[in-house]
């Protein structure tokens, strides 16, 4: 009787203990995925802080390219200028002609620096706004690149905060880069729309393409990618060999 | 009991083989793990040896194995996380203390024939606490990988549960060994369990770090 006694006592005893080792596990498991939660929360914001930062600096160096350029170039490009002009009448036909070649190059060059230091210049979004911005760069890269891209802007577009604006026109020109560099396209379409509340920011090339299953973390995408994330936007990205390449931006406003 | 034996061996077996077969793939926390395994497998076919061949019984093979095994244990767990200074000075002070009482145990206070040696004990002694140094290690700096595809959480709780039931399993033993046959029964299956509970956590933790899932 008291073997039996005993036999009960060590089956519930061990028993308990097995059960306290279960319980010790899972509320171990608990835990560490409210830790890992936490954790993964403080890096995300570290990321974003990072990142911020990284946009802020870069914001300031393209500032100060702008200013560079505007000042310096710009006014020695202005300088080269007025001296040309001044001995072009002293100079013979075919050396007037030359100048005269190389002044209209020189006023071609002195537009375009204009162009591209305002484009550099964040704060100049401020002054023109978002779709004055993408058209003056619309311009330069119809110039530069040989490309034809059409604009179209819905009726009514919401007010977008001064920071948004920034990271909107900095990625529209992010995508343009890569349509120069890589798409080899002639045609690209732009639309700015807005179904409330999403605010729809798309451009389409008809470019040679690229499989997005086989390549879908190309540096300037990621780049993409972190700047939406950044903003709380969608990066919807369509391409595929020899279909064009497209790429949309929403975001809820 | 002889079914049991088997399965248990066919498990510690088919983790041997796994460990072997993936050896070049693995960390070296985890090679050290499977020469462990490797360790027990070759123990445990000596002990039915012993057996088979009519000796007594196979109890002296515990008291070398317990030592080996505590040198083993502290080797992969120093090299399995990057411990504080504080906890690397805790668990070699344990695992040394352990060291010691199991060679002094086996040397000069329980003869060969005892069972279970308290060197068991020492080793399950210094398993429980490096484990749960482990799990509050782990605690304070969580990985980004899910826990259940993490290979130390595996066999830290491998290690946790076989040895905190085989610890209290032994204590049982001592306390009824002698009285009762049935709890002697009973705790051999408690510890049966506990064998396959480990071994499962093992072979699960090598196939997580072969497909490198490291921590």
């Amino acid at each position: 009787m008291s073997d039996k006694v005993d036999l009960i006592m060590a089956i519930a005893f061990s028993t308990i203990v097995m059960a306290t080792m279960a319980t010790f596990i899972i509320y171990f498991i608990i835990i560490y995925r409210k830790k890992q939660r936490a954790f993964e929360w403080e890096r995300e914001v570290f990321k974003q802080a990072l990142l911020k930062t990284e946009v802020e600096i870069k914001e300031q160096t393209l500032s100060d390219i702008s200013r560079e350029l505007h000042d310096n170039l710009g006014q020695m490009a202005s300088l080269i200028k007025i001296n040309l002009n001044l001995v072009l009448p002293r100079l013979s036909a075919e050396e007037g002609q030359k100048i005269s070649e190389s002044l209209d190059l020189l006023k071609q060059l002195i537009k375009d620096i204009k162009s591209l230091s305002v484009s550099l210049k964040g704060e100049n979004l401020a002054r023109f706004g978002l779709l004055k911005m993408i058209e003056k760069d619309i311009e330069r890269y119809e110039r530069a690149g040989g490309l034809k891209i059409n604009l179209s802007v819905a009726q009514t577009l919401p007010l977008l905060e001064p920071a948004i604006e920034v990271f909107l026109y900095r990625m529209s020109q992010e995508i343009f880069n890569n349509i120069l560099k890589h798409a080899n396209a002639s045609e690209v379409e732009v639309t700015v729309s807005f179904n409330s509340p999403v605010f729809r920011l798309g451009i389409s090339d008809n470019g040679k393409g690229f499989d997005s299953n086989l390549n879908p973390a190309g540096s300037g995408l990621v780049n993409l990618k972190e700047r939406c994330q950044m903003i709380g936007a969608r990066l919807d990205l369509k391409s595929g060999l020899n279909q064009g390449t497209t790429v949309a931006i929403e975001l809820n406003v | 009991m002889q079914t049991q034996f088997i399965i248990y061996l066919s498990l510690l077996g088919l983790t041997l083989l796994f460990g072997l077969v993936t050896l070049k793939r693995l960390t070296s926390p985890f090679r050290f793990l499977v020469l462990l395994i490797g360790y027990v497998f070759v123990t445990e076919l000596v002990d039915r040896i012993m057996v088979s061949l009519s000796w007594e019984n196979s109890f002296p093979v515990y008291h070398f194995s317990a030592i080996f095994l505590i040198l083993l244990t502290v080797v992969i767990y120093l090299k399995v996380m990057d411990f504080s200074p504080v906890s690397r000075r805790f668990i070699i002070a344990i695992s040394i203390g352990c060291g010691i009482l199991a060679i002094l145990n086996t040397l000069f206070h329980q003869n060969l024939d005892a069972f279970p040696t308290f060197s068991i004990a020492a080793h399950g002694f210094q398993s429980i606490v490096l484990a749960l140094i482990t799990f509050n290690e782990m605690i304070k700096a969580p990985a980004r990988i899910p826990l259940l595809k993490q290979p130390l959480f595996w066999l830290n709780c491998g290690t946790f549960i076989f040895y905190s039931s085989n610890f209290i399993g032994f204590i049982l033993y001592n306390e009824y060994y002698k009285l009762e046959g049935i709890t002697f029964t009973w705790i051999s299956y408690l510890n049966w369990i506990g064998n396959m509970v480990i071994y499962t956590c093992y072979l699960t933790a090598l196939y997580l770090n072969q497909k490198g899932s490291h921590e």
